[in-house]
C-alpha cells in the first residue's frame, strides 16, 4: 500500500481524526515557517559580532600569515619568496632547539599543573575546615602579572639570591648555581615558575568539576568498602573526564605560548637553552627586524598549538567514549 | 613612504572613521600645518633610566632661544619597546618628525634601515649637517651619497673601573692581556669577587666584551675589516682576528676573570657588587660611569681601555652611536632642521655630551679639550689610528651582533666552540 492509499483509506475511516490530523499539519508548517523565521532573525542580530570578529581576528593572522612568504623587514616594500622562510627554519638550529623547548615546556606544564591542581581540588574539596581560605592562597598567583610573578622569581633565582643563600645557610655550597645561566637548570626553573603560578588555575576547574560528582555514590561505595584510591579510581575520575579534557586542552594551548616569563627570567638564553618558539618570534620580529622569518615562525607555532589541541581533545573524547 | 596599495585599501574602512574620530577628539593640535606660522614638532627618544633627559636639556634651550615659533616635545619611549614602536610609526605614517637612533643597519634601532625604505629626509645638502660627521664615520652615516642623520655625541667603549677598589687590591689597570690574565687571579686571592662583571644572561654584553677584545685583535691592524667582509673577501670563520678574540675571552673565562655564576649575572645583580668594590671593572660604555659614580659616592669611578695583546695594540671604540634624523614624511621638515642645526652648534654639542656623560663631537671634529674624565682614554681618541666606531653598527643586520653575543654566551656555559659561534655569525651576514 503507498503512503497516498493509506491517507485515503484513514481518511474514510475516521473523519474527525483525519481533520485533526490536517490541522496538526498546518500547525507544523507554520511552526516551521516561524522557527526558520527566527533562525534568519538570529543570524541577522549575530552578523555584526561575527563579521567583526572574522574581520578582526581571522582576516588579521590571515593578513599576517602572507607575510611568511615575504622577506618583509617591517619597513618598505617586500618580496615573496615562496617557502624560503619555512626552509630557513628547519634548517636552523635555534628554531629546532626552540621547537624542541617549546614542547618539553608544555609537555611539562600539562602534566605538572593538572597532577598538582587536581591533586589539591582533592584535597580541598570538603572535609577541611581552612579549604577556602587556603583555596584562595593557592588560586592569588593566577590573578597577579605574569611578568611580575617572573620578575620576583628571577631575583631568588639569582646567583647571590635568596635561593642560593638558604643553600649556603644548611651547608649545601655546591647546590648553589646560577640558576637561570646554567643551561642544565634554566629552563627547569621556568617550569617551576609556570606551574606555580598556574597550579591555581586548574585547582578551580577541578573544583567545578569535583562539584557535580554526587556525594551519594562515594558514601555508597565506602559503605560497601570501597577504598580511598578504588573511589577515585573507579568513581571520581570517570565522572571528572569532561573536566579533564577541559582542563589539559586549556593549559597545553596555555603551556604551547609560554612568553612572558620566559623572556623575563632568561631571555631564551644562555645559549639559546631556554629559547622557545613564541620568543624566538619576538627575537626574529621586532629585535632583529625579520618580520618575514618571524611571520613564518608565528605560522608554525600557530598551526602547532591547533594541531596539539586537536589531537589531544581528540585522543581524551575517544577515550571518554 | 611606500606602502603596499593592496594594504591601504584593506585598511581604507578602518582608516576613515577612525581618523574621523579623532579629529573630532580635537587630537589634531600638534602644528598647524604652515612652516612658517608656530609649530609643534616631536622628537623620539628611549626612556633615560633614572635621570633627566640630556634630549630634553637641549630641547629647553632650543624651546627657549628660536625665533621662528617652533616648540619641540619630547617623547620618550621605552627602550625595550623602542624600536618596534619607531618601526610601527614610520610604517603607519604616523612617526615623530625627530628621531633618535643609531646609525648604520647593524642594530636593532638603526637609522639606516629608515633610510634605505626612503623614510628619512637626505641632509647632504646641509653644510651644518656634512661637518657633523667625523671621517670615521662617514659610511655609518652616508647611505650612498645622501647623509641620512647627525651624530650628537662620541660614546667611548672601554672598561669602566672602580680605582678605589684597584688601589686598595694594590693593582693598576693593566696595559697587557698577558698582565690582565694575572690580574684575575690574583683579585680573588686578595679578597675580591673578580676583576670583571660580567652580565653573562644578556647577550648584549657578552656581545659588547667580545667586542673589546676585538677591537685590537681585529680591527686595529684593519680598520676596513667590515668592508672586506661585506666584499666577501673575508669571514668572520676564517679570520685568525676574530679567532683569537674568542679564544682570549674563553682564556679569561678559564683565569676566573669573570665573577662566580656570571652565565646567569644581570645589570641588577653586578651593579651593586661593582658599586661595593668587590668587582673591579665592568664593561660598557663610558658615559655610564657617572651614573654608577652615584651608585659608590665614596669611591672614584673611571674608565680604561681594554688592554690588546701588546700595549701597542690597544685600540679603542670611540662611536657616534646617539645620532638624530629626520622623518621624510613629517610635515614640519624645515622645524626640525633649524632643531638639528642648533644642536651641532658647537656650544651645543658640548653641553649635551656632558649632560649625556658622553664625549662632545668637537673633541674628534675640532681637537678640543678632552674632559678629566676620560684623560686616560685621551692616546686613544687624540689619535685617528688608535679609535674607530663600534664596527657592529656597520653590520648588516642586528642578527649577526645577536650571534655574536649569544655564541658568547655558550662560550661561557661551554655549550658551543669558538668555530661554531663565528660560523654563526657568517650565516648571520647572509
Amino acid at each position: 500500500m503507498t503512503s497516498q492509499t493509506r491517507g485515503v483509506a484513514l481518511d474514510s475511516a475516521h473523519p474527525t481524526g483525519a481533520r485533526d490530523l490536517g490541522r496538526a499539519v498546518r500547525r507544523s508548517k507554520r511552526a516551521q515557517k516561524q522557527a526558520t523565521g527566527h533562525r534568519s532573525a538570529t543570524w541577522w542580530w549575530a552578523a555584526p559580532a561575527v563579521v567583526l570578529t572574522i574581520g578582526v581576528q581571522y582576516f588579521g593572522v590571515g593578513a599576517g600569515s602572507v607575510f611568511a612568504f615575504t622577506d618583509w623587514s617591517g619597513l618598505g616594500a617586500f618580496t615573496f619568496v615562496g617557502f624560503d622562510n619555512f626552509a630557513a627554519a628547519f634548517r636552523s638550529p635555534e628554531t629546532v632547539q626552540a621547537l624542541w623547548n617549546t614542547l618539553l615546556l608544555a609537555v611539562c606544564f600539562v602534566v605538572l599543573t593538572n597532577v598538582f591542581g587536581l591533586g589539591l581540588a582533592l584535597a580541598l574539596n570538603r572535609t577541611l575546615k581552612s579549604r577556602y581560605v587556603l583555596r584562595v592562597l593557592i588560586f592569588l598567583p593566577v590573578v597577579l602579572s605574569p611578568l611580575g610573578v617572573a620578575y620576583v622569581w628571577k631575583f631568588i633565582f639569582q646567583p647571590n639570591g635568596p635561593l642560593n643563600e638558604v643553600l649556603r645557610a644548611v651547608g649545601r655550597d655546591s647546590w648553589a648555581v646560577a640558576w637561570l645561566g646554567d643551561p642544565h637548570t634554566a629552563i627547569w626553573t621556568i617550569v617551576v615558575v609556570v606551574v606555580w603560578q598556574n597550579i591555581g588555575l586548574t585547582m578551580v576547574i577541578y573544583l567545578a568539576g569535583l562539584a557535580t560528582v554526587p556525594v551519594e555514590l562515594e558514601e555508597a561505595a565506602a559503605v560497601d568498602g570501597a577504598s580511598a584510591w578504588s573511589r577515585f579510581r573507579r568513581i571520581v575520575l570517570p565522572l571528572l573526564r569532561p573536566t579533564i579534557v577541559i582542563a589539559s586542552a586549556l593549559t597545553l594551548i596555555q603551556g604551547l605560548r609560554i612568553f612572558d616569563q620566559v623572556l623575563a627570567l632568561t631571555g631564551g638564553g644562555p645559549f639559546n637553552s631556554t629559547q622557545t618558539l613564541a620568543t624566538l618570534v619576538y627575537k626574529e620580529t621586532f629585535v632583529n627586524g625579520r618580520f618575514g622569518y618571524g611571520s613564518a615562525l608565528s605560522l608554525i607555532l600557530t598551526l602547532l598549538i591547533v594541531v596539539a589541541a586537536v589531537l589531544q581533545v581528540t585522543l581524551l573524547r575517544q577515550r571518554e567514549d | 613612504m611606500k606602502s603596499n596599495p593592496l594594504t591601504r585599501r584593506r585598511l581604507l574602512p578602518f582608516a576613515v572613521p577612525l581618523v574621523a574620530a579623532l579629529a573630532l577628539a580635537g587630537c589634531s593640535a600638534s602644528g598647524t600645518g604652515k612652516s612658517d606660522g608656530p609649530v609643534t614638532i616631536t622628537l623620539a627618544t628611549e626612556t633615560r633610566f633614572g635621570k633627566t633627559s640630556a634630549y630634553q636639556d637641549i630641547i629647553d634651550k632650543f624651546n627657549k632661544s628660536n625665533q621662528q615659533g617652533i616648540t619641540v616635545r619630547l617623547q620618550e619611549i621605552p627602550t625595550d619597546s623602542y624600536s618596534q614602536t619607531i618601526r610601527t610609526q614610520f610604517q603607519a605614517g604616523s612617526a615623530p618628525d625627530v628621531v633618535w637612533g643609531s646609525p648604520g643597519t647593524g642594530s636593532g634601532n638603526s637609522l639606516g634601515v629608515f633610510a634605505k625604505a626612503g623614510q628619512l629626509v637626505d641632509l647632504s645638502k646641509e653644510s651644518w649637517a656634512t661637518a657633523t660627521v667625523p671621517k670615521s664615520a662617514h659610511d655609518l652615516y652616508y647611505e650612498g651619497a645622501a647623509l641620512t642623520a647627525v651624530p650628537v655625541d662620541i660614546a667611548p667603549i672601554s672598561e669602566v673601573i672602580n680605582s678605589t677598589a684597584f688601589g686598595s687590591t694594590g693593582i693598576k689597570p693593566a696595559s697587557t692581556f698577558a698582565e690582565l690574565l694575572k690580574q684575575c687571579t690574583a683579585v680573588p686571592a686578595s679578597g675580591g669577587t673578580s676583576l670583571f662583571g660580567l652580565a653573562g644572561a644578556q647577550s648584549s654584553n657578552t656581545g659588547l666584551a667580545a667586542l673589546q677584545l676585538a677591537a685590537s685583535r681585529v680591527y686595529a691592524a684593519q680598520p676596513d675589516w667590515n668592508a672586506k667582509r661585506s666584499a666577501g673577501k673575508v669571514t668572520f670563520a676564517g679570520s685568525s682576528g676574530w679567532k683569537s678574540t674568542l679564544e682570549a675571552f674563553v682564556k679569561m673565562k678559564d683565569s676566573g676573570c669573570f665573577q662566580p655564576g656570571s652565565e646567569g649575572g644581570s645589570p641588577e645583580t653586578v651593579t651593586p657588587v661593582f658599586a661595593s668594590g668587590k668587582i673591579l671593572s665592568i664593561f660598557a660604555p663610558a658615559g655610564i660611569a657617572s651614573q654608577l659614580a652615584q651608585l659608590a659616592p665614596s669611591a672614584t669611578i673611571s674608565v680604561a681601555a681594554l688592554p690588546g695583546v701588546k700595549a701597542s695594540d690597544t685600540f679603542l671604540f670611540a662611536s657616534p652611536t646617539n645620532a638624530l634624523a629626520i622623518n621624510a614624511a613629517g610635515k614640519h621638515i624645515d622645524a626640525a632642521k633649524a632643531l638639528l642645526k642648533f644642536w651641532t652648534e658647537p656650544q651645543n654639542l658640548d653641553a649635551f655630551a656632558k649632560a649625556n656623560g658622553n664625549l662632545s663631537l668637537t673633541t674628534v671634529l675640532n681637537g678640543s679639550h678632552v674632559p678629566d674624565q676620560y684623560a686616560s682614554l685621551e692616546p686613544y681618541l687624540t689619535n685617528p689610528e688608535r679609535n674607530a666606531p663600534l664596527p657592529n653598527l656597520l653590520w648588516p643586520n642586528a642578527s649577526v651582533y645577536d650571534a655574536l653575543g649569544t655564541g658568547v654566551q655558550g662560550l661561557l656555559t661551554g655549550q658551543t666552540t669558538v668555530s661554531q659561534v663565528l660560523q654563526s655569525m657568517d650565516a648571520a651576514w647572509g
